[in-house]
């Protein structure tokens, strides 16, 4: 009986939680949905369409939101892996982490707003350069905080192992802890990638106009009241990680949620 | 020759140096900069005297000190509301939360920014939205203007709802986690071996220690939740709002008079952040032992 009932309530809360992405793809395929009907009354598919039609300004605005967040992810990942072995050689690692923990309690929009127009004074806004800039500190903490969990005690004794044999560093982090880091580092990777992907405050704020993202155009479509082309630009924009989702969800797990578990 | 552990220290550093200048250096840098305009230190043409009107206005006004206790408000009514729901829902569903669909589903709000959000919050909770349509079909109202308002709305019950979707399934992730980590079912037998009754072990045992396990993660989470921007921005009401919008529209705005109040407002606000860093980083080193 209780089994049953657990099962109900399951059921009831992946429902709960599917019901508004099953929304955002019928909005997406609706021409007329007048108040009070529950399903579209005329469909198409044009809101899908006109991103066929403008495909070479959609498919240069994805390009320009991955190669963002890429060059954000790779900067982050690598910094944070370095960082995070300096930090666990340290006596008082989790003083370091504390400091990790600080970009958190900032919300980006509170940085973006005092530091607009230091960003505008190096003539740094407006441009991809100075977005990357601004997202680093968040992504790089998010990296230090994530990586740390790989310098077990066993992982830095391969290191000092790797150099007592004689090791060059360059071939220690090459040969020793890129195979074994790789998952780990993955993670990194797709997660820090991900924050740069969804930003919306440091975009809009530091990018000033100049730098778009696929997060931008769904705001300004919502905005200008178009909820049709609103839907379809987010399901393009959720579709990175949803797919993610279905490969693996450790790839989305935050990085307390692995503290919490290692 | 130098040492081994020379040679090991001495890029470390380099990293180390990195890592204080670009995560805390910014923040410093953030407050510096926002309190140098608040002042119009930065003004050009450079006025001859600092000018504290931003600062009197903030102390004298209500506008900052309202959406300050809105933010807190809703903060603490969704934190209250997520948890709570999220540790009901361990208690009750415990082992069905992994695997299955169950277990999939909740990672699903994890891939939702907080735009999209705001689109499903309007697509789903606005007057004729999907809900409202619903209650049309089953007969509880007669025209859209009956379904109370939740996008747009003052009280913030649209906010509220929609970050509640947003965090309680991380929530319940991170129980579900901490509970195996703990081995907290062995606990919790362990218990009603010596006579506890089921609701004793969970309010004694489980509970307690669910929530001192996630203390710092829950602070991290809620100070997110405080400063959130985007969805406030798009489905909150004008005024209040909450205080992220509230800065954001006093210093981006049209009218240049109110930037000296906005910085102020975020000089004191990032103040105010700063300090809950430091006492959650002081309580957890406090609570930690010593490794």
């Amino acid at each position: 009986m209780r089994h049953l009932a657990a099962k109900l309530l399951a059921a009831l809360l992946v429902l709960l939680i599917t019901l508004p992405f099953a929304l955002l793809l019928l909005l997406s395929l609706t021409r007329h949905w007048h108040y009070p009907a529950l399903w579209p009354q005329v469909w198409q598919a044009d809101q899908w369409l006109v991103f066929g039609d403008e495909w070479r300004d959609l498919a240069a605005l994805a390009l320009r939101s991955v190669l963002l967040a890429a060059a954000v992810a790779l900067l982050a990942t690598t910094s944070g892996f370095f960082t995070s072995h300096a930090i666990a050689l340290q006596g008082h690692a989790r003083h370091w982490l504390a400091l990790a923990l600080l970009p958190f309690a900032v919300p980006p929009v509170v940085y973006a707003l005092c530091l607009g127009q230091g960003f505008a004074a190096l003539d740094l806004s407006g441009h991809y350069g100075g977005v990357v800039l601004a997202q680093w500190p968040f992504a790089y903490a998010y990296a230090v905080l994530l990586n740390h969990a790989y310098w077990t005690r066993h992982n830095l004794a391969l290191h000092e192992l790797a150099m007592s044999l004689g090791a060059r560093p360059g071939q220690i982090w090459w040969r020793v802890h890129l195979p074994l880091a790789r998952g780990m580092l993955g993670i990194c990777l797709f997660q820090t990638a991900l924050m740069s992907w969804f930003d919306f405050a440091l975009v809009r704020m530091v990018g000033g106009g100049r730098v778009e993202t696929l997060t931008l155009r769904v705001f300004d479509y919502l905005g200008a009241g178009d909820l049709r082309q609103a839907a379809a630009a987010a399901l393009l924009l959720i579709t990175p990680p949803a797919l993610a989702l279905l490969i693996n969800p450790y790839l989305l797990i935050p990085a307390p949620l692995w503290r919490a578990q290692t | 020759m130098r040492s081994s552990s020379a040679i090991r220290r001495a890029p470390g550093q380099a990293w180390l140096a990195l890592f204080v200048l670009v995560c805390g250096g910014s923040v410093v840098l953030a407050l510096g900069l926002a309190l140098a305009h608040s002042v119009g230190a930065l003004s050009w043409p450079r006025a001859s005297a600092l000018d504290y009107s931003g600062w009197r206005a903030l102390f004298a006004g209500q506008h900052f000190w309202h959406a300050l206790r809105y933010s807190i408000a809703l903060t603490g009514v969704t934190l209250v509301l997520a948890l709570g729901i999220a540790l009901a829902l361990v208690v009750a569903l415990g082992t069905h939360l992994r695997g299955g669909l169950l277990g999939r589903a909740l990672f699903l709000p994890l891939a939702v920014p907080g735009v999209v959000a705001a689109l499903m919050a309007y697509s789903l909770l606005g007057n004729s939205g999907w809900l409202s349509r619903l209650a049309y079909a089953l007969g509880w109202l007669r025209t859209p203007a009956e379904f109370p308002t939740l996008i747009f709305d003052a009280a913030g019950r649209g906010i509220v709802l929609t970050h509640l979707a947003m965090v309680t399934p991380l929530f319940v992730l991170l129980f579900e986690r901490v509970a195996d980590h703990a081995r907290l079912p062995l606990l919790m037998q362990q218990a009603t071996a010596l006579g506890a009754t089921s609701w004793q072990a969970w309010q004694r045992i489980g509970v307690p220690l669910l929530l001192s396990q996630t203390r710092a993660v829950i602070a991290v989470y809620a100070l997110a939740l405080l400063g959130a921007y985007e969805l406030p921005l798009l489905i909150g009401a004008s005024h209040p709002n909450m205080v992220s919008v509230t800065m954001a529209r006093a210093i981006g705005g049209y009218d240049l008079g109110q930037r000296p109040l906005g910085y102020a407002m975020a000089s004191f606000y990032l103040i105010l952040l700063i300090g809950a860093w430091a006492m959650l980083a002081w309580r957890t080193d406090q609570r930690s032992v010593p490794s």
